[in-house]
């Protein structure tokens, strides 16, 4: 009897005492899954440039087309490009041109070595069977109820690739794609979850002032910014828009002060040849959506100030 | 066949296997209820075919490897192998029995899979109908040609190094194939390298025979002769393990 009322005295203590410090303390209760850290850590940054090959995978709805491999001559081009013209898709998203959703391009050569040789001859062999697996048969078209399906699928790791590694120009383009478009995303019109995902974007890679890389990505993030609010600029105040002008330029500058000081510390060296040619281009591509926008900005400032709605909106808000 | 019977037995007693035939038949039914395929009716298909075949493999090589594992060191523990060995039975056949035993189970579990597969996720359409059909068997014929010899390499191991290690080496083997290859692969994109490529030529690249790809988005079926090259592919890689198993199986610990 007194061993029982002693367990519940110290039950009761216990549920009274965690009540307690439980008070007040919602947000502390709030969950966002991390487990191990991985997210947002460099090993989040390796992991998000793995789950770029299941996310090629559902995009192109499981199928690989491996026609484009030479086997004779010893070469196979694997195109990971998103910016790839599929018919059967509903959306065009060949957007070589248009700013802001630049895809991930990676052209991947694996050169076999001279299919005479052993190795060569094995690499052909693992090829030919991994296309086997891989090719559609199915002569019937894909419904649109599973394209909505793999474009559900995509759209849900391109958000946990980004999770992984926000600083991930292509994984964070990519996700940016499928909340700007509504034809390809399958959540509807999101502007304004398209619109705090550049945000984010951008105030999580200036903070990191160790590598050029995010730098970029928070270049890309402004100009995304820029492209939601020049759809229509009578809703954001130009101040706003001037704001995020700004920070591309400092993005862009910082991007090229630590890659100045990476080439001179010989920091650089330890990317691999694609990496370096890799950030030219989509420093390039980045430098030219720049000048768009710094164009569109000018001749927006230029013109007469349209009636403004009775309550300015802010992107960021 | 009597050490047959006798793991048969020991197996079923244990009971786990009601757990396993639980996953693989209610799983399927439950999983996409948690996805987002319970926005939409027509989602739930594919996401039954994933469950479906997924609970089949974490069970047969969780449960399966772990299982095989455990048997292979009892019987050499216990005694009972060297006295299968007083009355003619070779190591060899009582590896087999032990191998044979362990089958009976993950067989009916993989039809399961297959049925619940066909019957519960099915096209509407009558030819991919009948393609999701042959589909569902060249993925049951791959399946348990790449997972049984895996039980004999664990049962095989067990016997000589203990049941913990040859499961964790023997699952870290499978998980290797399915997994690791195709990661090693893409670091070999990035930056050659001859050794890591010619690891990767002598892998065993078991990851060409999940073809839950094929049935979640409907790719139609494998061409035969495409598929009888993938049969022989894994024919073989099952024929290096069997010899690995042989000449690693013990019926008798040193210690």
């Amino acid at each position: 009897m007194k061993s029982s009322a002693l367990n519940l005295a110290l039950a009761l203590s216990g549920i009274g005492l965690a009540a307690l410090g439980a008070r007040g303390s919602r947000e502390g209760f709030s969950f966002q899954p991390n487990p191990l850290g991985v997210k947002g850590s460099s090993y989040g940054a390796v992991l998000a440039m793995a789950m770029q090959a299941p996310i090629d995978t559902y995009w192109h709805g499981g199928s690989e087309d491996h026609s484009h491999c030479d086997h004779d001559h010893g070469v196979c081009t694997h195109d990971h490009d998103h910016d790839h013209d599929h018919d059967e898709e509903e959306a065009d998203h060949d957007h070589e041109g248009e700013g802001g959703h630049h895809h991930e391009e990676e052209e991947e050569k694996i050169l076999v070595a001279s299919p005479a040789s052993w190795n060569g001859r094995l690499t052909n062999y693992l090829e030919s069977l991994e296309s086997a697996v891989n090719a559609r048969t199915n002569p019937r078209a894909v419904s649109d109820a599973h394209k909505f399906y793999t474009r559900r699928k995509t759209e849900d790791k391109l958000r946990f690739a980004y999770e992984l590694d926000p600083t991930h120009y292509g994984n964070y383009n990519s996700y940016q794609f499928f909340l700007n478009e509504p034809a390809v995303g399958t959540r509807g019109a999101l502007t304004r979850e398209a619109a705090d995902l550049a945000v984010r974007t951008i105030n999580y890679c200036l903070k990191i002032d160790n590598d050029p890389r995010p730098a970029l990505t928070a270049a890309s993030a402004a100009e995304n910014l820029l492209l939601i609010m020049f759809q229509d600029p009578a809703k954001y105040p130009m101040s706003e828009m001037q704001r995020i002008g700004e920070s591309l330029d400092i993005a862009m500058v910082r991007h090229d002060r630590i890659f100045a000081e990476w080439q001179r510390d010989g920091r650089l060296e330890n990317l691999s040849e694609m990496r370096r040619q890799e950030i030219a281009e989509r420093r390039l591509f980045t430098d030219r959506i720049r000048r768009d926008c710094k164009a569109t900005l000018l001749r927006l400032e230029s013109q007469p100030a349209a009636p403004r709605q009775p309550q300015q909106q802010s992107a960021a808000n | 066949m009597r050490l047959f019977h006798l793991t048969f037995a020991t197996i079923f007693r244990r009971k786990a296997w009601i757990l396993c035939l639980l996953a693989v038949a209610a799983l399927p039914f439950a999983l996409p209820l948690l996805s987002t395929a319970d926005e939409n009716p027509v989602l739930v298909q594919p996401a039954r075919a994933q469950a479906a075949w997924g609970a089949l493999w974490v069970v047969a090589l969780i449960w399966g490897i772990f299982t095989a594992a455990r048997q292979g060191e009892s019987n050499a523990r216990s005694g009972v192998g060297e006295y299968f060995l007083t009355t003619g039975v070779s190591p060899t056949r009582q590896l087999l029995e032990i191998w044979l035993a362990q089958l009976c189970y993950i067989v009916p579990l993989a039809l399961i899979a297959g049925i619940v597969c066909i019957a519960g996720a099915s096209p509407s359409q009558a030819d991919e109908k009948s393609m999701w059909l042959v589909t569902n068997f060249q993925y049951l014929v791959v399946f348990l040609l790449v997972v049984s010899p895996l039980y004999l390499l664990g049962a095989a191991l067990a016997s000589r190094f203990g049941g913990i290690a040859a499961f964790a080496l023997t699952l870290g083997l499978a998980y290797y194939g399915l997994d690791g290859v195709g990661r090693l692969e893409n670091m070999l994109k990035l930056e050659e390298n001859p050794m890591l490529q010619s690891l990767w030529l002598v892998s065993p690249h078991y990851h060409l025979a999940d073809l839950t790809p094929r049935l979640e988005f409907k790719l139609g079926v494998i061409p035969w002769d495409r598929f009888g090259q993938l049969f022989l592919y894994f024919s073989g890689i099952a024929l290096v393990l069997a010899a690995l198993s042989r000449a690693a199986f013990r019926i008798k610990t040193s210690a």
